[in-house]
């Protein structure tokens, strides 16, 4: 049982992976506006969606088409599972490139979510809501509603009955 | 903060400007339940706040997720005690993550346990409970309403408290995935099959426990495990053995501890790549024969090449402990040092110059706190300054009083860093912190980095 020298090696991915066939096998998935973007099962595997469409044979050869998704965010999606499934230990640099990955518009990042939510990759979208819980963390009302362009359509008396009803929040 | 994106990408990425306002108000257009998702990230006070954004907003922290962390809610314990009540009653669940620290008084327990028992904290994900410091003696129990949450739990850190063997019969933690027991007192046949029951379980603390002799590790999950078997009140059983069994995940394994010491014995863990340990730890048995006493090599029968990172608490500074250490894991990366005393005379010997002839140091980086510069240092420093040859940084703490030019310069001549064996290798001479050490080594996320020792 007990293994003599433990080779403790680990795989550093750079890029393929050059093992198993099915890993390498590639799956075409269309975007809302018909653009083409092949990706290695595994890395369409990380939608949930998709691996459940691909466990059910849904997947014919022509592909997946995706039309809650358009092009410019589905390759951006594409781009975030090619990296982690390239090589899922090397945190420090996955770390280094979620936080790349985040630095963009509101409403990219707004998009990148609904695509998340609508592939179900759970990772993008644990990372998006909490860049976005971060940058509301600790701001006072009027700054969220700068930052993100909510309009106030309280009338001053519901205002105040929120205040009152959840004064412990206010203090 | 710039920072680049790896990995091809056509698109033109633009940069989050904090003061651009105004323009289309596109977050109101998320769902309720992705926006109930988010605010569920947001601290209690602040998700309490989004209610009063927009209509759009008012009800989406009642039905979002709730996180309800207890402490900051109110200036007293009575008011806030009125606060998590309100909060609770008002919530339609499921419930994120609960935080009760109490207060000085600490709340009552027929509050604590209706608060448990409230349907906003459903399937309860995350769970923190501190009790009050004043109980030293007897601590207060974990309340049964606890262990509903069994099923849907995935973080748990419970502090001062008692767990009985009652409560934990038969419980199973399907979900947790980390878990920090701080001075509780648990039996030894409950603690295991806590652990037992916890077939996800990635990451274990055990703090200042005790009731119990021994632990032995059996999961397949857990990837790390930090220990502190120190007894801060007195206690009949006190924790003296981790026995890692099996544990095929199992990627860190620390003995955290500033004096108190251990016995550590690893059966099977091949994929074990970062350790520490120290002088206190007293018998450490890896893989059934190689005995290591007080950090000295008493047996060297096997040799376990996984370790890449070890960080050690020496009594003595001592080269030949250390180049005994190295034997035993020749695979080497990283050694963080810190050590009490300066010790022998380092004065290098036959045998050092056979481990260099016969295998290559494999180390890149080597972090040794409070440098002096004696000579018993000096030697020590100087031994792989001048033979490990792939050596890519080192870095010497100093006292303030050390930091000038006059010091620097004439340690780089005594270390003789000019001849040093890895021409790309970096020197440093640091007044601060030199490595993260069992103090700075509390929570998950420093269990979860790569390495949890640099700074």
């Amino acid at each position: 049982m007990a293994a003599t020298t433990a080779d403790g090696s680990k795989v550093v991915g750079g890029g393929e992976k050059s093992n198993v066939d099915e890993e390498s096998k590639m799956i075409t998935l269309f975007s809302s506006d018909g653009e083409r973007f092949e990706v290695t099962q595994e890395a369409a595997a990380m939608s949930q969606t998709i691996h459940h469409m691909m466990e059910d044979g849904c997947v014919d050869d022509e592909g997946v088409h995706l039309p809650n998704v358009g092009s410019s965010i589905l390759a951006m999606v594409i781009e975030y599972c090619n990296r982690h499934v390239a090589s899922p230990d090397e945190k420090e640099d996955i770390r280094s490139f979620d936080a790349g990955f985040v630095n963009v518009e509101h409403h990219t990042l707004f998009d990148i979510i609904r695509a998340a939510n609508y592939l179900d990759v759970k990772e993008l979208m644990d990372l998006c809501c909490q860049t976005v819980a971060d940058s509301i963390k600790s701001k006072s009302v009027e700054e969220i509603r700068e930052l993100f362009g909510i309009v106030n359509d309280f009338t001053p008396e519901e205002e105040a009955e929120i205040r009152k009803e959840n004064q412990w929040a206010f203090e | 903060m710039e920072m680049e994106a790896d990995g091809p990408s056509s698109e033109k990425r633009m940069r989050v400007d904090e003061d651009e306002g105004g323009g289309a108000d596109r977050i109101s257009d998320l769902s309720d339940a992705v926006l109930g998702e988010i605010i569920s990230l947001l601290p209690t006070k602040d998700g309490a706040r989004t209610r009063i954004l927009a209509s759009r907003w008012r009800h989406i922290w009642c039905s979002a997720p709730l996180n309800l962390d207890c402490r900051g809610l109110a200036r007293c314990g009575e008011l806030a005690a009125g606060v998590i009540s309100h909060i609770l009653a008002s919530h339609q669940g499921p419930g994120r993550r609960f935080c009760i620290r109490h207060g000085f008084r600490g709340y009552r327990a027929d509050t604590v346990d209706s608060w448990l028992r409230s349907p906003a904290l459903d399937n309860l994900e995350e769970f923190n409970l501190h009790c009050p410091r004043q109980h030293q003696v007897m601590l207060p129990v974990l309340s049964e309403p606890f262990f509903r949450f069994s099923k849907t739990l995935i973080v748990a850190t419970i502090e001062r408290c008692h767990l009985s063997d009652n409560t934990v019969q038969g419980l199973q933690f399907l979900q947790l995935k980390q878990l920090s027991l701080e001075m509780v007192t648990i039996s030894e046949c409950s603690l295991q099959r806590i652990i037992a029951g916890c077939p996800a379980l990635e990451c274990l603390l055990i703090s200042y426990c005790s009731g119990f002799r021994s632990i032995t590790i059996n999961s397949v999950s857990l990837r790390s495990i930090g220990v502190r078997a120190e007894c801060r009140w007195a206690c009949e059983r006190k924790f003296e053995k981790l026995i890692i069994e099996n544990a095929p995940s199992l990627e860190k394994l620390l003995h955290l501890d500033w004096s108190s010491g251990l016995d550590m014995s690893v059966v099977f863990a091949p994929k074990l790549e970062t350790l520490r340990c120290s002088s206190e730890t007293y018998n450490i048995i890896l893989l059934g024969s190689t005995v290591i006493e007080r950090l000295r090599i008493n047996t060297l029968a096997t040799v376990v090449s996984s370790i890449k990172i070890l960080a050690i608490a020496l009594d003595i500074l001592s080269l030949d402990i250390v180049i005994g250490l190295m034997r035993c894991f020749p695979c080497l990366e990283k050694l963080y040092i810190q050590s009490f005393e300066t010790g022998p005379n380092n004065l290098w010997r036959r045998k050092h110059q056979n481990l260099v002839r016969c295998h290559d140091i494999r180390l890149k980086k080597i972090v040794l706190e409070q440098y002096y510069g004696v000579m018993s240092q000096v030697s020590f420093v100087t031994f792989f300054v001048l033979h490990a040859k792939v050596l890519e940084s080192m870095t010497l703490g100093i006292e303030a009083k050390n930091s000038n030019e006059e010091f620097f310069a004439k340690h780089r001549k005594k270390l003789q860093l000019e001849k040093r064996a890895s021409r790309g290798a970096r020197f440093k001479f640091t007044t601060g912190k030199c490595f993260r050490n069992v103090w700075d080594i509390k929570d998950f996320d420093d269990l979860d980095l790569a390495d949890p020792f640099t700074c």
